[in-house]
C-alpha cells in the first residue's frame, strides 16, 4: 500500500514538474524538481521502494523526451543506488551532505542533458552553461527544503 | 547493501539499457504506454496549454479591438468632416449602401471569360448593374437576376470595363479583360509604377468609388505606341468563391 501511495504520489510530482517546467524555466535551465523529491524521499523511505520509484520516474520521463529512452531511468535508478549505498556512510543531517544531491543532480543532467546537444563544442559549453547552473539550482533547491525539513523537526521535537 | 536490492537495480538499469539500445523500439513502447495509460493526463496538459494560448491571444486580439476601435471613431470623425466638406463645396454625396451576401453556387468559364452564378436569400431585392464585391475587393457586377439565382459577369470577362484609378499617383485607367486584365487609357508618360492599388473611380455610376480592384503587375512601355500596357492583378480569386457580396442601393 505504502508503495502505491508512493508511486501514485511520484507520477503526479513528475507531471507538475513535466508540465509547469516551461514556466518555472531560469535561463531556459529545466528545474528538474523530481531529483530533490528522488533525493529526499530515498533517506526518509526504504531503500526497495526509492529505487522501484525511481525506475518508474525515470520511465515516464523518458516518455516525456522518448528521442533517447532509457537515458531517465539510468540516470534516476544509479542516483537513488548510489544513494541507498552511502545511506549507512554519510551523517545526512549535516548540510554538507547536501554536497550529494549537488553531485547527482550533476550527474543526471550531464546524462540526460548532454546527449541532446549536437557536436563536442555544443556538449562541453552546456556543461557549464546547463548542467553545472541547474546543479546549483537543485542544491539550492535543496538547502532550502532542508531548513524546512529541519525546522519542522526541531518544533516537533 | 541487501542482494534484493542489487537484483532489483540490476534489472531496472538493464531495462533501461535495453532502451537505450534499441531506441526505435523502446520509445514505441514508451510512446504505446503513455498513449494507453496517461492519456488522460496529456489531454489535460494539452487542453493547459491550449488555454493558456488561447488566453494570450484573446488578449492580443483586445488590444487589437482597442486600437481598432480607437482609428474607427477616427475614421468617423474624418467622414463626417469630408461630407461637410463636399455639402460647402457642392459636391454629390455618395450613397451609402448595403451589403448583401450571396452564395456561389456554380462558376462558369466560357472562352476565357468567368461568369459566378449565386443564390441569393428569396426576401432580397437584388437588380442588375449592381456591383459585386468579395473579401478583399472587386468581383463585378450583376448581370441578370432569374428567381432566387443571380448571375454576376466578373471583372474577368470581355464585355466588363471598370473605370479605375491608381491610389498613388490617381491616374485614371478603364480596366479591361483580354485574356488578363489591362489597365487602358493610361499614357505613355502616365505616372504608374508596378505594385500601385487600383481603386474604382467612381466614374460610369456602376461601381463606387474606392474599391480595391487589383495590384499593378506589369507595366510595358512601347515607344511605337500612344500608352502603355499594363498589367493587373486582380485581389481576388476570380476563379474560386465561396459567397460574394451585392452593393445594394437602400
Amino acid at each position: 500500500m505504502r508503495i502505491f501511495i508512493a508511486i501514485v504520489f511520484f507520477i503526479i510530482v513528475c507531471l507538475i514538474d513535466l508540465t509547469f517546467t516551461p514556466y518555472f524555466s531560469l535561463f531556459h535551465i529545466k528545474p528538474y524538481a523530481i531529483i530533490l523529491f528522488l533525493y529526499f524521499f530515498t533517506l526518509k523511505f526504504s531503500p526497495l521502494p526509492a529505487l522501484i520509484v525511481a525506475g518508474l520516474t525515470g520511465f515516464l520521463y523518458d516518455i516525456f523526451a522518448p528521442d533517447w529512452f532509457g537515458l531517465h531511468i539510468i540516470a534516476f535508478s544509479t542516483f537513488v543506488y548510489v544513494e541507498i549505498a552511502l545511506r549507512d556512510k554519510v551523517y545526512w543531517e549535516r548540510m554538507i551532505s547536501l554536497l550529494f544531491l549537488f553531485a547527482g543532480a550533476f550527474f543526471i543532467r550531464l546524462v540526460v542533458d548532454v546527449p541532446f546537444y549536437a557536436g563536442f563544442l555544443k556538449s562541453f559549453t552546456s556543461v557549464f552553461t546547463s548542467v553545472l547552473p541547474g546543479a546549483l539550482i537543485n542544491l539550492l533547491a535543496g538547502l532550502v527544503v532542508k531548513i524546512i525539513i529541519d525546522e519542522k523537526l526541531k518544533n516537533a521535537i | 547493501m541487501k542482494k534484493s536490492l542489487n537484483i532489483v537495480y540490476g534489472v531496472i538499469l538493464l531495462t533501461g539499457v535495453v532502451f537505450l539500445l534499441s531506441e526505435r523500439s523502446g520509445s514505441m513502447i514508451g510512446e504505446g504506454i503513455a498513449y494507453r495509460t496517461i492519456l488522460p493526463f496529456r489531454v489535460m496538459l494539452n487542453n493547459f496549454h491550449e488555454l493558456i494560448r488561447a488566453k494570450e491571444e484573446n488578449d492580443a486580439l483586445s488590444r487589437m479591438a482597442v486600437a481598432l476601435s480607437l482609428k474607427l471613431q477616427e475614421l468617423r470623425e474624418i467622414q463626417v468632416e469630408n461630407q461637410r466638406l463636399k455639402k460647402i463645396l457642392g459636391f454629390v454625396q455618395e450613397q451609402h449602401r448595403l451589403i448583401q451576401p450571396v452564395q456561389v453556387v456554380n462558376i462558369l468559364t466560357e472562352a476565357g471569360n468567368t461568369i459566378i452564378i449565386c443564390k441569393k436569400k428569396p426576401y432580397t431585392i437584388v437588380k442588375p448593374d449592381l456591383p459585386v464585391v468579395g473579401y478583399n475587393g472587386l468581383i463585378g457586377k450583376v448581370k441578370e437576376v432569374v428567381d432566387d439565382y443571380i448571375r454576376i459577369q466578373s471583372i474577368a470577362h470581355f464585355m466588363t470595363r471598370v473605370s479605375v484609378i491608381d491610389s498613388r499617383s490617381r491616374v485614371f485607367g478603364i480596366l479591361k479583360w483580354e485574356g488578363a486584365l489591362y489597365l487602358h487609357g493610361v499614357p505613355l508618360t502616365g505616372d504608374v509604377k508596378v505594385g500601385d492599388t487600383l481603386v474604382t473611380s467612381g466614374m460610369g455610376g456602376v461601381y463606387p468609388k474606392g474599391i480595391n480592384v487589383g495590384i499593378i503587375k506589369r507595366v510595358i512601355i512601347n515607344r511605337n505606341e500612344y500608352q502603355a500596357t499594363i498589367l493587373v492583378e486582380p485581389f481576388e480569386n476570380l476563379s474560386f468563391q465561396e459567397e460574394v457580396f451585392v452593393l445594394v442601393k437602400p
